[in-house]
């Protein structure tokens, strides 16, 4: 269905999300460090991206930044263990569209997902 | 494009949640850079004031003193010169009976001496015929080099002349000759009855003697002034450090090259003033070396409580992370397993597997960070048990490396050949030694997927090293590793994780169990950590 980049390093947190959102039927692509996961995510052709804060090589924050600075409009759910107030305004003032603190619900996580894209289709006109 | 970050490498364009510790902490360096020049700006003014003041006052001095010294010496020349001039004259008064008498004429010379002469003469003129009787110092005939006679010849042919030519005079001047300036000669001429030239008389000088006698005359008045001045005759003076020049005159008679010269032997005002300024400089600088000193003290310390500050905010910051990390994976899992999403076999087991590994991980999280804490307020307390190391070890790293075999991950286990006798050790801590150091060697092997685990013993020790082939440890950061919160930098702080306390907590173990750890390490080469615990009970703290 729709396409999903998932930026995370923790090797059983990745399984995890990438079974979850293949049994949605997604066509789910992986990623293990911040360079490898912006590059990927700049290639443009993904709904949605996910991405955890705590990353090799380049943060996930970092990352963020990158790529709004290079005007991708992708919607991205950040994913993190630091659950403060201010990492999560740090992170959508950034140009994070949700934040999400871990441990979390993975059908919370999949009804964010659905209502980022929801959004994202509202304001881009489908062709 | 890099975010900025500040010194600790915090990012310094997001809002941060700093303590408020290190914010007071940050605001006192801070306070540090404006506190030197205002130590710095008094004490050089100070400095520049006190050199100008003394500069005006030693110029003041330095001249009344030079004035009161050119008066002084300008006396000094003048009594030499009149003391000369009277000596002259009493002893070139030849009275006319002497003329032609010699034995009345040394008579008269040597009651009249003339300190510094060499030679006292008469040069007789009579029907063209010129007599020379010439006498040194006690009145007996003299022989005299042949540029001395030369030098009375010259002297004494005008006279000759003014003799022949029968000219009258009114009153004989005394007169200094220094064509030769080896005999310099002052002479009169010796009247007759008849107010003509019979004669001429005079007195040779020899040089060391007359600047002998000159110096003695000079300082007999001086002294008699009370003044503390050395005195100097003669043609040139030695070039003297600043402020203690001579101050010359000229003699102006006989001699009219030499001049006498005084200088001031207590310290001049311009040494005085130099000597003073030194002392202030080098006190002035001792101070501000000092003041600094205590400044960058107090910097430093300012600094590595700092760091301390932003360590332990790191720690509690990554603790937080590493604890909740393993609990998302394995509440997805059960979420997952609880909506009846696993049905193959095969998927059950592996969550299964990644459920145990994760909860065996934070159990050992929380393990370390109970201990750390036990640790820190000294409540640690170690049993110790008779155990068959070997096996509890085997054991631990078998469980240890179970999930890892996943990933490719192999664990080896060398077992000493012989036997090993059962050593005292509490199991706990030494397997949680064991599991620290093997997550240490998985977490930076960097690409390399092997760790290996050699037991071996010595006669009175065991050892167990702990080797890995990954990115290694600069030598300059080996012993730094063992210190709680200490984590080796690689540029991002979130590349690495983990709590920083595994290296501190094996170290603590390993010294109460009255053995070492060691760490052998090369940049890319990997690391070798090799803990000893010895085989008796001698040296273990007990609880």
């Amino acid at each position: 269905m729709s396409r999903i980049l998932v930026v995370e390093d923790d090797p059983a947190m990745s399984v995890a999300l990438r079974d979850g959102f293949e049994f949605e039927k997604h066509d789910v692509v992986m990623a293990t460090d911040g360079e490898v996961g912006l590059r990927l995510a700049m290639r443009g052709d993904f709904d949605v991206v996910i991405l955890d804060v705590m990353l090799p090589k380049k943060s996930g924050l970092d990352a963020l930044t990158d790529l709004r600075r290079n005007g991708m409009t992708t919607p991205v759910i950040m994913l993190t263990a630091r659950g403060q107030e201010i990492d999560k305004i740090v992170g959508l003032k950034l140009g994070a569209d949700d934040y999400v603190t871990k441990p979390f619900s993975f059908m919370e996580l999949l009804a964010r997902v659905d209502a980022v894209m929801r959004r994202a289709r509202r304001n881009i006109p489908e062709d | 494009m890099q975010p900025k970050r500040d010194a600790e490498g915090s990012r310094r364009d997001l809002p941060c949640d700093d303590s408020v510790q290190r914010q007071r902490l940050r605001r006192y360096r801070r306070s540090i850079y404006w506190q030197l020049p205002v130590i710095c700006i008094p004490l050089a003014a100070m400095l520049v004031m006190q050199y100008r003041f003394l500069r005006t006052l030693e110029t003041k001095t330095a001249s009344a003193q030079r004035n009161w010294l050119r008066g002084a010496v300008e006396n000094v020349a003048l009594e030499i010169e009149s003391h000369y001039r009277t000596a002259a004259n009493r002893a070139l008064a030849v009275p006319m009976g002497a003329l032609d008498q010699p034995e009345m004429l040394a008579a008269h010379f040597v009651a009249n001496p003339v300190a510094g002469a060499k030679t006292s003469f008469l040069v007789r003129f009579r029907e063209g015929n010129v007599r020379y009787d010439l006498f040194d110092g006690a009145g007996v005939p003299r022989m005299i080099a042949e540029e001395e006679m030369q030098a009375i010849k010259l002297a004494s042919v005008s006279w000759h002349v003014v003799h022949k030519y029968g000219s009258v005079m009114s009153a004989p001047q005394l007169i200094a000759d220094e064509r030769d300036r080896a005999n310099r000669i002052l002479l009169r001429p010796v009247m007759d009855g008849t107010m003509r030239v019979a004669a001429v008389a005079g007195v040779v000088f020899d040089e060391k003697a007359t600047m002998a006698a000159m110096t003695v005359l000079g300082q007999k008045g001086l002294r008699a002034r009370g003044a503390n001045v050395a005195l100097r005759v003669g043609e040139r003076f030695p070039v003297m450090p600043r402020g203690r020049d001579y101050i010359t005159h000229s003699l102006g008679f006989v001699f009219s090259d030499w001049r006498a010269g005084i200088r001031d032997v207590c310290a001049s005002p311009e040494e005085m003033a130099a000597t003073n300024f030194r002392n202030n400089v080098m006190w002035t600088g001792g101070a501000g070396v000092i003041m600094f000193g205590a400044v960058f003290l107090a910097f430093g310390a300012t600094a590595r409580h700092m760091k301390l500050s932003q360590m332990k905010s790191d720690f509690v910051s990554n603790v937080s992370h590493e604890l909740r990390t393993p609990l998302a994976s394995i509440r997805v899992f059960g979420e997952y397993l609880r909506l009846g999403r696993v049905t193959r076999e095969e998927k059950v087991r592996e969550y299964g597997e990644y459920i145990e590994a994760e909860s065996r991980r934070l159990t050992q999280l929380i393990n370390n960070i109970l201990d750390f804490s036990k640790i820190e307020s000294s409540e640690k307390k170690y049993k110790f048990v008779m155990t068959d190391v070997v096996s509890l070890i085997s054991q631990t790293v078998t469980a240890f490396a179970m999930p890892l075999r996943e990933q490719g991950f192999v664990v080896n286990v060398n077992q000493p050949s012989g036997a090993i006798p059962a050593v005292p050790v509490d199991a706990d801590a030494l397997a949680q030694v064991v599991t620290n150091l093997l997550d240490n060697a998985v977490k930076y092997s960097g690409g390399a997927k092997q760790v290996d685990v050699t037991i071996g013993a010595t006669d009175e020790a065991l050892r167990v090293a702990v080797r890995d082939r990954g990115i290694g440890i600069p030598p300059a950061e080996q012993k730094k590793i063992f210190e709680k919160f200490y984590r080796v930098g690689s540029g991002l702080v979130h590349d690495v994780k983990g709590s920083g306390l595994g290296l501190a907590i094996v170290q603590h173990v390993v010294n109460a169990h009255g053995g070492q750890v060691e760490v052998e390490s090369a940049p890319g080469r990997g690391s070798t950590f090799t803990i000893t615990l010895p085989k008796t009970t001698a040296d273990l703290e007990f609880a």
